[in-house]
């Protein structure tokens, strides 16, 4: 299967700092992959770089055959490849319904309420259709942002720490939903720290430590590779 | 049948009050609801700009000013109203260039220019940042008009005589022009575009993530902005037949701010109640500036502190209240 998505030697450096150092992966359709690393590792610039909101210095992105490195956020966004954000980015003076609409007004495609409401009971919000979105609980926003994510049914989804500051019951609902969702979207690219949830999404794994790709893999193997353990727990011997 | 929504029913209470009482009123009145006519269009394009799509403005008296001198400069040209030191009253006169429609299509397109500029800093800029450059528009042009006074008549302005034999038709034609404006705006902000303003008033980079791009919108609603607040400057020139550098004044700017989040911010129509709220208040308080200032503040201060939905959403809160 060809490659929707080939990220090649990409670097972005911030004065001094190299956040992403010579990073290449690549993503084929109907694909969901993982990204782990520690804090400061670098995971949420590379989807920054990949979805236009930041400027690489050096590298290509490639979508679909087409080199997407120079394009802005908002055209990224329209031929296929969307997001959520670490801390949740919504419209808080819109109602849940309305949420759903923008995207879907912006790339002139037709209204269905069928499909919005189809999507709005996955993610738990029918009820809440009118309810503007600074009403929701913590997880509800992040269902929303999901589901705009979603609703146009991209090629590439990229969901940035979906599980971050939920409880256990959240993690839980919230990891149905994306497991309900994975046919919605082609492929899925999921940051994440917790990784039990994770391996029970992705079927592939790259590990970043220190602004670089230091493992790729099945989730069970990778985990157990040396310099991903000391990515984790550091270096050095365990006294007792 | 649906309900109507309640600030529609509220935007059409207050046009029959004021309709009716343009029927008893004296021209003193006319000439003040004639005023809040005006400005609730400027105040409403304001709202347009900063309560729907959250670029701060300080500088919209710029595009009203544009508006007025349009007409004024136009309409001078070749006329012999205007004072014998402006090189335009010498010019030989047009028939096409003193078409009050024409004049404030040209007032409105130049506005639109001026918007492009102001409008692509607000793509760099926002906040404070962006509410400062505005002003500082607004500023320039105003001495830009005393620096070419042989074109603009300076401090003195000019005179181009009202366009409408009797005040009820000025009443008339100002009502009408604030209805057009208002649906304009209303069924603007009620379409996609309405959301895409609110999208980005709200967070930029959420908006960029669902494929809006902001540049493209933001210059949107100034430009409709700027228009809007062109064609209530204009209406102002031939309502009174006169222009002068008061009307760039920085303190229009500030009462159109004041009127918009007063009535209601981010709903046009508060705007609307905003304006005939604060000029009646004008009036009442006359004959002391100073004390109207400190009530016209205080009273901003309330409003943003207990009733961020202005005047609107206190009628909301207080029907709510009703109904249970």
């Amino acid at each position: 299967m060809d490659d929707l998505l080939t990220v090649t030697n990409v670097t972005k450096r911030f004065g001094g700092v190299i956040a992403v150092n010579d990073v290449s992966f690549s993503v084929k359709a109907g694909e969901t992959m993982g990204i782990v690393g520690p804090n400061g590792a670098g995971k949420t610039t590379l989807f920054n770089i990949i979805t236009g909101f930041l400027k690489k210095d050096s590298g290509s992105t490639k979508f679909d055959g087409k080199e997407i490195s120079s394009s802005s956020a908002h055209q990224i966004s329209l031929v296929g490849l969307t997001r959520t954000f670490q801390q949740v980015r919504l419209f808080k003076g819109m109602t849940v319904y309305d949420t759903m609409r923008v995207p879907l007004f912006i790339r002139k495609e037709k209204i269905s309420d069928e499909n919005i409401m189809s999507l709005l009971d996955i993610v738990g919000l029918k009820e809440k259709r009118n309810v503007l979105s600074n009403r929701l609980t913590y997880v509800e926003l992040k269902s929303l942002e999901i589901a705009r994510a979603t609703v146009t049914q991209p090629k590439l989804l990229l969901l940035d720490e979906p599980f971050g500051g939920l409880d256990i019951d959240e993690i839980e609902r919230i990891g149905t939903i994306i497991r309900q969702l994975q046919a919605k979207a082609s492929s899925i690219i999921v940051i994440e720290h917790r990784l039990r949830e994770l391996f029970g999404i992705a079927k592939r794994l790259i590990v970043m430590d220190q602004g670089e790709k230091i493992a790729e893999g099945v989730p069970v193997d990778v985990m157990k590779e040396a310099k991903v353990i000391e990515a984790y727990l550091g270096k050095g011997e365990l006294r007792v | 049948m649906g309900r109507l929504p309640l600030p529609l029913i509220v935007l059409l209470a207050f046009l029959l009050v004021s309709g009716a009482l343009s029927l008893v009123a004296n021209s003193y009145i006319l000439t003040i609801l004639i005023f809040s006519n005006i400005f609730a269009v400027s105040a409403a394009s304001w709202d347009l700009l900063a309560g729907y799509a959250g670029q701060l403005s300080f500088g919209n008296v710029a595009f009203y000013g544009v508006g007025a001198y349009t007409v004024g400069i136009l309409h001078c040209i070749g006329s012999p109203l205007c004072a014998s030191y402006i090189i335009l009253g010498s010019l030989p006169s047009n028939p096409w260039l003193s078409n009050p429609i024409v004049e404030v299509m040209v007032g409105g397109l130049v506005a639109i220019l001026l918007s492009f500029v102001i409008g692509f800093a607000g793509v760099r800029l926002s906040g404070p940042y962006l509410a400062l450059a505005t002003f500082a528009v607004a500023l320039v042009l105003q001495h830009l008009i005393t620096i070419y006074a042989s074109i603009t008549g300076g401090n003195f302005g000019l005179t181009v005589g009202p366009l409408f034999p009797d005040i009820r038709y000025t009443y008339a034609a100002s009502l009408l022009l604030l209805v057009l404006a208002a649906s304009f705006m209303l069924i603007l902000v009620n379409s996609r575009y309405g959301l895409y303003f609110k999208a980005i008033r709200d967070d930029q980079t959420a908006a960029q993530a669902v494929g809006i791009n902001p540049t493209k919108y933001k210059l949107l609603a100034f430009a409709t902005s700027a228009f809007l607040t062109s064609v209530a400057g204009s209406f102002a020139v031939f309502a009174f037949g006169v222009v002068n550098s008061d009307v760039l004044g920085y303190n229009n700017s500030l009462l159109w701010i004041e009127m918009s989040v007063t009535g209601g911010s981010g709903t046009v129509v508060g705007a609307i109640i905003g304006s005939y709220f604060i000029q009646s208040l004008t009036e009442l308080l006359r004959l002391s500036h100073a004390l109207s200032l400190l009530i016209f503040s205080i009273l901003f201060i309330l409003v943003v502190r207990f009733s961020p939905g202005g005047l609107l959403g206190l009628l909301k809160r207080l029907l709510r209240r009703g109904v249970r």
